[in-house]
């Protein structure tokens, strides 16, 4: 059984990855620990020191466990949480990083509602916490029923590293996932290409998979752009790929993928 | 609810009769068949927009053949009366829901116009021609653009033979009525087509990010109990236009365009005409 993290804020993306948590414990094989992290604006600090500063961390605390709980009672998910919540005071990042080290998570888990800019999507992967992740990061994009996933092999995808962690995340997985490479060109549609064209990305990565005794339901090369690649992916209720390292169409198309997401390094 | 369907003698006007049917099916709306003849109400009914309005007609019930229906079918064979300046042809005394035929003369916009005001329609559906101009045939230019930019109520124009495959609908800043939610709940149904909520973001004029993600939430919420997946967008307010102008290519746009509505004060009348001219597929407007 793997270990997740999952962070929740007060809104609507953590209201969706509550609710598609719940499907995510069944469907993974997964635990799921709670943690929200309270960060005072620099008006809030306390000027204090010794007790009076941990009685205003306490305070704080105290806040951010009754919003946590609130959400939690709200969505009423069908979790396996491992504990009550766990809520911390200070930078989000940091805050977030040292509890995916510390406990040795295996998933980190938020919602991210996509938008129409790709900036958003790529801050969000530059970002301290998502660039020196010590795990992979699932982010909920939307709430779907995880009927069946797919694994993303494409320009910069080190196939070595992406089925590594995916054998780690999906041993246990309880849908079936196809393979699909995904190749720029501006086309008025989305074009379907013969499995040679996958050329290397797509035979070595059916291979590991084969070597790890897993098979995909289907494998298959699109090409076109960014958007209609990403909107292809409807169909599916996760999504794996590892992280894309610079500005490119694979990264666009990431951007604007609306399945859940699960980035790998 | 009650629908105005606005009717002429052209392919266009036919097509939309299944879809429109199944709405109705769906909805158990109150349905009133409008034609509009050109030619003075002295020089008596035309008596070809006449016959064409009964073969709508029995179009329209011949889609619930072997079905519950509503709408009772005619005993014998119909014939228009004379009411108020026009024609029509009552609802059968059997019926549960009311469908009516009505023919009135003038100027086609004018008449849909007052038609929908005097009954006090929730939506009027309308076809028109195929190609990149969503015309009706013989008729003021930009017809179907005027209606939808125009009317008091909510407007559906139907594209020619394209299937509506997603339903974008844009989250307006005001009130969110619990008819419009519905009405797009029973497209999404009808087409067995995926639902995109956008909600609209940006620094001026709009409502706080929370508050539109709490409506979204809540918007959300309401179509998954009724098993209806939701896919959640945010746009940018200065983004919003390219972003419609896009996806109108990819399904059916569905826009709140209210009194009080921000996509009413950011979208100009001539991008509704634009919007409803150039989308591949149907447009809902709704108010």
């Amino acid at each position: 059984m793997i270990k997740g993290l999952l962070n929740i804020d007060e809104n609507l993306a953590s209201s969706i990855a509550l609710r598609y948590a719940g499907q995510l414990t069944d469907i993974l094989s997964m635990q799921i620990q709670a943690t929200h992290v309270e960060e005072p604006d620099a008006k809030q600090r306390s000027a204090g020191t010794g007790w009076v500063q941990r009685t205003w961390e306490r305070g704080i605390e105290e806040a951010g466990m009754q919003t946590v709980l609130r959400l939690i009672k709200t969505e009423n998910p069908n979790c396996n949480f491992i504990a009550n919540p766990k809520i911390f005071v200070g930078d989000r990042d940091d805050e977030i990083l040292e509890e995916l080290r510390k406990g040795r998570y295996e998933l980190f888990v938020e919602g991210n509602v996509n938008t129409s800019n790709v900036n958003d999507f790529y801050r969000l992967i530059t970002s301290p916490l998502y660039s020196k992740s010590p795990c992979p990061m699932l982010v909920l994009k939307n709430l779907v029923v995880p009927k069946k996933g797919v694994i993303l092999v494409g320009d910069g995808v080190d196939p070595q590293k992406l089925i590594a962690q995916f054998i780690k995340i999906a041993k246990t997985a309880k849908v079936d996932f196809d393979l699909v490479h995904y190749k720029f060109q501006e086309n008025n549609e989305l074009v379907f290409l013969d499995k040679r064209e996958g050329g290397s990305y797509l035979a070595d990565t059916e291979s590991l998979l084969k070597e790890n005794g897993f098979s995909v339901q289907s494998s298959k090369v699109i090409c076109g752009t960014p958007e209609q690649a990403a909107d292809s992916f409807r169909e599916y209720g996760l999504a794996i790929t590892t992280f894309p390292t610079r500005r490119s169409p694979r990264m666009e198309m990431l951007a604007h993928i609306p399945t859940p997401l699960i980035l790998c390094r | 609810m009650r629908i105005l369907l606005a009717l002429d003698n052209q392919s266009y006007s036919a097509g939309i009769i299944p879809e429109v049917a199944k709405l109705a099916a769906n909805t158990w709306a109150d349905i009133t068949m409008l034609g509009i003849q050109s030619t003075n109400a002295s020089a008596g009914l035309d008596q070809a927009l006449a016959a064409t309005m009964l073969a709508h007609k029995s179009s329209f019930l011949a889609q619930f053949t072997g079905k519950d229906s509503p709408y009772a079918s005619p005993a014998g064979k119909e014939v228009f009366s004379p009411d108020n300046g026009g024609w029509q042809v009552g609802a059968a005394p059997d019926s549960s829901k009311a469908l009516n035929l009505k023919v009135r003369a003038g100027s086609a916009i004018k008449e849909i116009m007052a038609e929908a005001d005097q009954q006090g329609c929730d939506l009027i559906i309308l076809g028109c021609s195929n190609g990149a101009d969503c015309q009706w045939h013989g008729e003021t230019l930009n017809l179907p653009q005027k209606i939808a930019k125009d009317a008091g109520c909510s407007v559906l124009v139907i594209k020619e033979q394209r299937p509506t495959k997603k339903i974008i609908s844009c989250l307006d800043q005001s009130e969110i009525q619990q008819e419009s939610l519905e009405l797009i709940n029973q497209i999404v149904t009808l087409h067995d087509a995926d639902l995109k909520i956008v909600g609209l973001t940006g620094p001026k004029g709009l409502k706080k990010k929370e508050d539109t993600e709490k409506q979204m939430a809540e918007i959300q919420k309401y179509y998954t109990d009724r098993q209806i997946n939701a896919w959640i967008k945010l746009v940018e307010k200065e983004g919003l236009e390219a972003y419609i102008a896009k996806a109108s290519n990819e399904g059916m746009i569905a826009l709140w365009m209210g009194k009080k509505s921000m996509l009413g004060k950011m979208f100009s009348s001539n991008l509704i005409e634009k919007l409803v001219a150039n989308s591949q597929s149907s447009v809902l407007i709704l108010r």
